[in-house]
């Protein structure tokens, strides 16, 4: 067992009080990373000890009540640090950021968001650092706690780390108006039945939207995007609690698309809506808001590496990963409360629409292409 | 008497003129003063042309903030060659022109119902289309959606039941849908607040007057009371316009499921897509800048050289219209448009707040209530913080709002000081912005300007930003007010030796009090509401309830976010009745005195 995961452990080294002091000191003058590149249980005590003196950590984070919550709440209990939670969502984090930069203010210690804003905004800007180096806890370095033995970057670099990976739905459907098997591939969704009766996820919008339409454009070609889309006159909805509301009360049959969060909401209300997987594509793996990134020249460096290491460490996933209904890629995590349809099956395949390569080399003149197809 | 006559009357602020700025190349004395008093003003007009001028360079700058400049056309040719863009214009004017003309004619006629005739309950009623305006927008949409969706709605069931109908009676996915709910649950309660003050002061010696020269009410109304009203009315008619042009979040709500897009969402979209292309989104504002500017301008012209004073020493107070037989079924009018419009949003609002799923029963039927989204919010770390920052950024923006308006208001009604004129076409330039362009536009101008830096993340900062936004309702609203006041009286105050301020704070402001209530009501659930304006320019310790708001619906958090929503119109509801209270003080002060 390492130190952090237990707060009594914490205590019982204050003997080592003096040494810890020193080695405080020196981190604030020298970069953490210099104590150690692999997991070493000195260094990161003299992280904790010089990210407890600079008291405080400024992270952007997902606008969600619930993640705020865990977040601040965690890290405060475990280390004593404030979090400062600012919740701009993820274009408006790089709006601000990007203002700050330009006027030489650097304000921002970590940044937590979707796949858009730190591949497309962050990283091409130049405004992380390697995320890496500041992994130090040897509980969280362990590549044994990994899935496939590594921990996850998003980037080549290794600026970005991934901390989730789950299959997440797209096509949801009222088994009251549609038995269970009746609709099974995404060419049955094109079922001249259907016309004016499927509502669609608005196609025009950025993140899932675009990764969606992406996906049906590379996957089954343009025709079948314009079926989908013209042809087959669906209700374009940008609101997920109205396309649920649809499904659910049968005004729709079914939804491409949907929303886990809302569908299960209302599936608690005991609505007879459920998931289905078409069997004639691969399935879409998401990492919802799972990029973690360290921002150069944080305000509080140390604060900011030693969230890193909390945020990935078995308590920070397992705070985290519930607050936003997402599977992490740590294998030590408990996810009972997890659904079976996120869990990849390793017999099927899938696309990773938060893959590095698929967003900015696939996914983005894909969904351009399909926009103009559809006037958007 | 004119406005011009005003000026002319006022010797304090304008000395006597006729001497050039430069005489002989020689600056003269006089000229220096009128450019020191001239300094405020120009200052003010180069602080609220700053985001105008960032938004045109901007629609010409390809690179974003930080980069090398990049300069070119390519953000407008993107901006207006975008398939769509034609549709959303359209239809953007489609809901524009539904939605105007019939707001102010309602708005028009319960204003002068509920405040020159005696109706029944009318001081209540009015009060509730205040309520109105304070409850928020979004759930109140979601409400109507349950009642007239074109296949379940509660109303098109009973519909289809009672009458055996097939085709559905209503369908709120639709431009009726949407004027429908605007109109019912934010532009008819907003008319009847902007035009209240102006009513209000209308002098009642002049209709007791039409009345005994044997004038029929519709007469009296049509002849006397309209013509006296024309600044108020098409200053909320612009108000109303501009309004419904930047409007989104019904439209996306309500307009998305019917493929009715409009232009506003448009702008949102580019200014946070990823990356965010500044650019066509700043020149899709433009047109908004320009069509501000003309409609300003007429409003100006049509209001020179003409009179629409209606308070003087000799006013006195008089009974109510009579309306006689109409009574009854005007009250009973009144009173059904505001159970419509209030009643029923606001027990949906509140009845929502404790259901399991906002407005939804369960599959088998039945209807559970809970607590636990109020728990919830009460429970969460940053409720309290979040409600003291929303107490504090309100209240101290409506404060300043009254004064800073009304001075400035003055400044442009009674002084004769230069560049008064073009002040007055650009304190309407804050509306040609939708929020997210104000906030970006604020933002860059705080970071980008070393004197302003420690504004960014401020509560000053915030309340700056709210001030910014809300001076085109605010100041006109304190002109129209000022316009009806004769400058006779501050005439009288000051040939008895009272000094400016003390004619200000003792005659003007008890005099403008229904107009400055307005104001501080209007900033302060603005302040409380306001999602867009804040976003990029809070931090952590500045966060207010609206951002809560966000985190709560970002979730799908629907009931979370209502929950706030309750306490935030809670709130206002509490602002409105101080501020009511201050202002009967101030003007049974004035009556005494």
């Amino acid at each position: 067992m390492f130190k952090h995961s237990n707060p009594s452990q914490t205590y019982s080294r204050l003997s080592r009080r003096s040494f810890m002091t020193c080695a405080a000191a020196a981190s604030v003058f020298a970069p953490v990373q210099s104590f150690a590149q692999v997991g070493d249980a000195k260094a990161f005590d003299a992280l904790i000890a010089a990210a407890q003196k600079e008291g405080e950590l400024i992270l952007d984070g997902p606008p969600i009540d619930d993640t705020r919550e865990a977040l601040s709440n965690g890290f405060k209990a475990r280390y004593g640090i404030k979090v400062s939670y600012i919740s701009s969502g993820s274009a408006k984090s790089a709006a601000r950021v990007r203002a700050e930069r330009a006027a030489g203010k650097f304000m921002l210690d970590i940044f937590l968001s979707g796949a858009d804003t730190p591949l497309l905004s962050f990283l091409p800007n130049g405004w992380l650092d390697p995320a890496s180096p500041a992994i130090i806890d040897p509980q969280v370095i362990d590549p044994q706690k990994w899935q496939d033995g590594h921990i996850w970057y998003a980037d080549p670099d290794k600026r970005v780390i991934r901390l989730l990976r789950y299959v997440t739905p797209t096509l949801a459907i009222n088994t009251k108006l549609i038995p269970k098997g009746e609709l099974t591939t995404w060419r049955g969704v094109l079922d001249s039945k259907w016309r004016g009766q499927l509502i669609a996820k608005d196609p025009g919008v950025t993140g899932s939207g675009a990764s969606l339409i992406a996906y049906f454009y590379l996957q089954f070609g343009p025709d079948f995007v314009k079926s989908l889309y013209i042809d087959q006159k669906p209700v374009i909805s940008r609101d997920s609690r109205q396309a649920a509301q649809a499904l659910a009360v049968g005004n729709a049959p079914l939804w491409v698309g949907p929303d886990q969060t809302e569908v299960v909401r209302f599936q608690k209300l005991g609505y007879p809506i459920e998931f289905v997987q078409p069997t004639d594509g691969p399935g879409i793996i998401s990492g919802g808001w799972g990029f973690l990134g360290l921002m150069n020249k944080p305000p509080h460096p140390n604060a900011a590496k030693l969230f890193i290491n909390w945020l990935m460490s078995t308590e920070g996933q397992t705070a985290f990963g519930k607050t936003v209904n997402s599977l992490s890629l740590r294998t030590d995590v408990n996810e009972s409360w997890a659904p079976d349809f996120a869990r990849p099956d390793p017999k099927k395949e899938y696309l990773d629409t938060y893959n590095y390569n698929f967003i900015l080399e696939k996914r983005d003149p894909a969904f351009e292409k399909a926009k103009a197809l559809l006037s958007l | 008497m004119t406005e011009d006559k005003l000026e002319r009357k006022n010797l304090n602020f304008t000395p006597a003129s006729g001497s050039n700025a430069l005489a002989g190349g020689v600056m003269s004395s006089h000229s220096m003063f009128k450019f020191v008093q001239a300094a405020p003003v120009l200052f003010l007009i180069v602080l609220l042309l700053s985001p105008v001028a960032i938004t045109v360079i901007s629609s010409f700058r390809l690179s974003l903030p930080g980069e090398p400049n990049v300069w070119g056309l390519t953000g407008w040719i993107s901006a207006f060659t975008s398939p769509s863009i034609y549709d959303a214009i359209a239809n953007t004017f489609i809901l524009a022109i539904m939605r105007v003309p019939l707001a102010i004619f309602i708005g028009a006629l319960l204003a002068w119902l509920l405040i020159r005739t005696n109706i029944y309950g009318r001081k209540w009623i009015e009060f509730l289309f205040w309520i109105s305006f304070f409850l928020p927008t979004l759930p109140i949409a979601v409400a109507w959606t349950i009642l007239l969706d074109p296949r379940s709605g509660w109303v098109n069931k009973l519909a289809a039941y009672a009458f055996n109908r097939i085709e559905p009676l209503f369908n709120v996915f639709s431009f009726g849908g949407i004027t429908w709910v605007h109109i019912t649950a934010t532009t008819v309660p907003v008319m009847v607040l902007l035009l209240g003050p102006a009513f209000r002061a209308l002098d009642p010696s002049m209709e007791e007057s039409a009345r005994m020269c044997g004038a029929s009410r519709p007469a009296i109304l049509r002849r006397i009371v309209m013509p006296l009203m024309y600044p108020a009315l098409m200053m909320a008619a612009i108000a109303s316009f501009i309004r419904s042009l930047e409007a989104f979040e019904v439209e996306l709500l309500l307009g998305m499921p019917g493929g009715i897009r409009v232009y506003s969402t448009k702008i949102q979209e580019l200014a946070t897509w990823e990356p965010p292309r500044y650019a066509p989104s700043m020149a899709l504002s433009v047109p908004f800048i320009l069509m501000l500017f003309a409609l300003a301008y007429l409003y100006q012209r049509f209001l020179r050289d003409k009179t629409f004073t209606t308070i003087s020493g000799k006013s006195t107070m008089s009974q109510p219209l009579d309306l006689g037989s109409w009574r009854w079924p005007l009250s009973l009018l009144c009173m059904l448009i505001a159970t419509i419009s209030v009643i029923l949003p606001a027990l949906t609002l509140v009845v929502g707040s404790f259901m399991e799923v906002f407005g939804m029963v369960r599959a088998d039927g039945s209807i559970h209530f809970t607590l636990n989204h109020w728990k919830i919010v009460f429970n969460d770390s940053v409720f309290v913080i979040s409600l003291i920052n929303t107490l504090k950024l309100a209240s101290g923006t409506a404060i300043i709002a009254v004064l800073f308006y009304s001075i400035l208001a003055y400044t442009l009604v009674r002084t004769k000081i230069l560049g008064r004129d073009f002040l007055s076409l650009v304190v309407w330039m804050p509306w040609a912005f939708p929020g997210i362009l104000i906030s970006l536009s604020l933002l860059w101008m705080y970071l980008g300007t070393p004197l302003l830096v420690p504004l960014y993340g401020s509560m000053l900062g915030l309340m700056f930003a709210m001030l910014f936004k809300e001076m085109p309702i605010g100041v006109n609203l304190m002109k129209t007010g000022l316009l009806q006041i004769s400058v006779e009286l501050e005439d009288a105050a000051r040939m008895c030796g009272a000094s400016w301020v003390q004619i200000y704070f003792r005659l003007v402001l008890p005099l403008l009090a229904p107009a400055a209530v307005t104001v501080f009501t209007i900033c302060f659930i603005v302040c409380v509401k306001d999602i867009s304006t804040m976003i990029l320019l809070s931090t952590a310790d500045t966060r207010p309830l609206s951002l809560l708001v966000l985190d709560y619906t970002s979730n799908g958090s629907f009931e979370r976010g209502t929950v706030v929503g309750v306490i935030s119109a809670g709130l206002a509801i509490a602002a409105a009745l101080i501020g009511r209270a201050i202002s009967d003080r101030l003007s049974s002060g004035l009556g005494r005195s």
